[in-house]
């Protein structure tokens, strides 16, 4: 199909544009084709925004609860701005997105400390439903650190086998932005980027489907707290340990070139015998 | 699509978005990012004049590295012209093939020179060579000096550059710096780049200025040569003993202020619990 092949494209580009200017690669990718532009709009990870109703209450917008130019509160389960006709879940999904939503915030309490958390639901079309577990935390300036933001975004596709077999695919994505305070010795310095992975679980539903909507909160949100987990892990070591390298490889401390490439090369070595 | 009454030609529409997309690719992946670029336009192959003009412009930004049989050139917009490069050490223009960044053809021509100036010009010369064998990486690396004026008034250009490609390993990254003396002031604009993208996208940018006074002795032209590569090494030290602290200890402060890696009872959440309590109190 000419579509998937092309948003697979644009998809393989914004990998290597800088991520701090996605919003601007993915329309100036989106502006070349034209009709796919929603398709592609979806499949792009990028920093959560944060809305806010009347009240005040705040929720966080993102393709999995918008519908045009409105997003959905998973506070009020309302659009805003208001829109006729709009996608909402269903009766029984919104009770259960009320369940996770207050589930998932003592997550982000007990990680994050601080931060806005928002889960919504979806049904689907072969009779199981979706979800999206969402959080976004801001750094403000401190210690050295001008500005900063941390966004999940842990997509759960739930299916059945129709019988008590329930299987859990969660793609998660985390986008991290971090901007150093400008100081002389290095300038303006920033990291900025995204890291994804997925998973797949399987488990048997609880005799009689006793508390199923408890179970499948259990079942995601244990998901959810080991991919994060890992990804934080892995974000450390390639955000800072990576890109470093990357540089330290490049230009050299003085000294230490010579002592860095006969290690390089002893390790290559060693590759090449034991393989 | 859009043609005639002054509206933009199909042509005009994705240049636009051509040259963005290139200028902001990280060099080494150009290609690669135009390949793609046709697929999604149609029709256009990476000769296509507008692919090959920001690809020139992406090389040029990128003090990219030609090479022929024995010599080689920076691309940069200094010693840019219509469709060559000037090399005023050896008076030719030289002609490049940007995808393949190979040399075409040479041709000899006669460039304005000052024999004063050149002599320092081949003394910095010969002092970059040296520092870039001692610091960078020698799989790409290069530096250009280049001069305008004459003994009387002059500016001196300096670019200093090496590239880390590793398409396999799914990272690049790279070490621009450009400088410029008179007789009195050096100053300095230096880009660090590092993109990994092995299941992602994670991207370090980070640019700063240098400015420091000097003083240029023609007389004395290796000396002169040796001190101010000096103090361009010694500024780019700095720089990188400063990236060095910031790696330390930014990790910590960061991700910290981010998410912890446990809750702070030092156990990860009990769902089980957590989940018949907060629905529970929803009830009430």
């Amino acid at each position: 199909m000419e579509s998937k092949e092309k948003i697979l494209s644009c998809l393989n580009i914004l990998k290597r544009l800088p991520p701090t200017q996605i919003q601007k690669n993915a329309a100036a990718l989106a502006s070349l084709i034209p009709d796919y532009a929603e398709e592609l709009y979806q499949k792009i990870d990028k920093p959560l925004d944060i809305g806010q109703d009347e009240k005040g209450n705040q929720y966080i917008q993102s393709e999995f609860n918008r519908d045009g130019d409105s997003f959905r509160s998973h506070v009020t389960n309302q659009y805003y701005p208001q829109i006729d006709d709009a996608v909402y879940p269903s009766d029984a999904l919104r009770k259960l997105e009320i369940k996770a939503n207050a589930v998932f915030d003592e997550y982000r309490r007990l990680y994050y400390e601080g931060g806005l958390s928002s889960c919504y639901f979806w049904d689907k079309e072969d009779g199981g439903f979706a979800t999206a577990w969402l959080i976004r935390k801001n750094v403000e300036k401190t210690k050295g650190i001008e500005d900063g933001s941390w966004s999940s975004i842990n997509v759960i596709d739930i299916k059945t086998d129709g019988k008590s077999k329930w299987t859990y695919k969660i793609t998660t994505s985390v986008v991290l932005e971090m901007n150093i305070i400008q100081n002389q010795d290095v300038g303006k310095f920033n990291i900025t980027g995204t890291l994804t992975k997925q998973k797949e679980e399987s488990f048997e539903a609880p005799a009689g489907n006793k508390d199923l909507e408890l179970f499948h909160i259990m079942k995601i949100g244990t998901l959810v707290e080991d991919v994060e987990s890992y990804l934080r892990s892995q974000m450390d070591s390639i955000y800072f340990g990576k890109t470093k390298d990357i540089v330290f490889q490049t230009r050299f401390i003085e000294g230490e070139k010579h002592f860095i490439q006969q290690r390089q090369g002893l390790a290559g070595e060693f590759k090449q015998k034991y393989g | 699509m859009n043609q005639g009454e002054g509206e933009v030609t199909e042509a005009e529409q994705y240049e636009k978005v051509v040259k963005y997309i290139v200028k902001n690719t990280p060099f080494g992946q150009a290609n690669l990012v135009i390949k793609d670029l046709c697929k999604i336009i149609g029709n256009i192959n990476p000769q296509n004049p507008v692919m090959l003009q920001a690809l020139r412009d992406h090389n040029e930004e990128h003090l990219a590295l030609i090479k022929g049989q024995n010599t080689q050139i920076l691309t940069s917009v200094l010693n840019s012209q219509e469709d060559f490069y000037v090399d005023q050490k050896n008076n030719e223009t030289i002609q490049v093939d940007h995808e393949k960044l190979e040399i075409i053809s040479r041709s000899q021509v006669e460039l304005p020179s000052d024999p004063e100036l050149n002599i320092l010009r081949d003394a910095l010369e010969q002092q970059l060579n040296l520092y870039l064998s001692q610091q960078f990486n020698e799989k790409v690396c290069g530096a250009y000096v280049m001069y305008q004026g004459d003994a009387s008034d002059y500016t001196f250009y300096l670019g200093i550059t090496a590239k880390t490609i590793n398409l396999p390993n799914f990272f690049c990254g790279s070490w621009i710096s450009t400088w410029e003396f008179t007789k009195t002031q050096l100053k300095g604009d230096l880009k660090v780049q590092a993109h990994y993208y092995e299941d992602g996208n994670v991207q370090l940018k980070n640019v700063n200025t240098f400015s420091e006074g000097i003083n240029v002795d023609l007389s004395t032209a290796s000396e002169s040569a040796k001190q101010i590569v000096h103090t361009i090494a010694k500024l780019e030290n700095k720089h990188q003993a400063g990236m060095d602290n910031l790696y330390n200890s930014m990790p910590d402060i960061f991700f910290k202020a981010m998410r912890r890696p446990l809750p702070i009872t030092g156990t990860k959440m009990n769902w089980n619990e957590n989940v018949h309590k907060l629905v529970a109190n929803l009830k009430q």
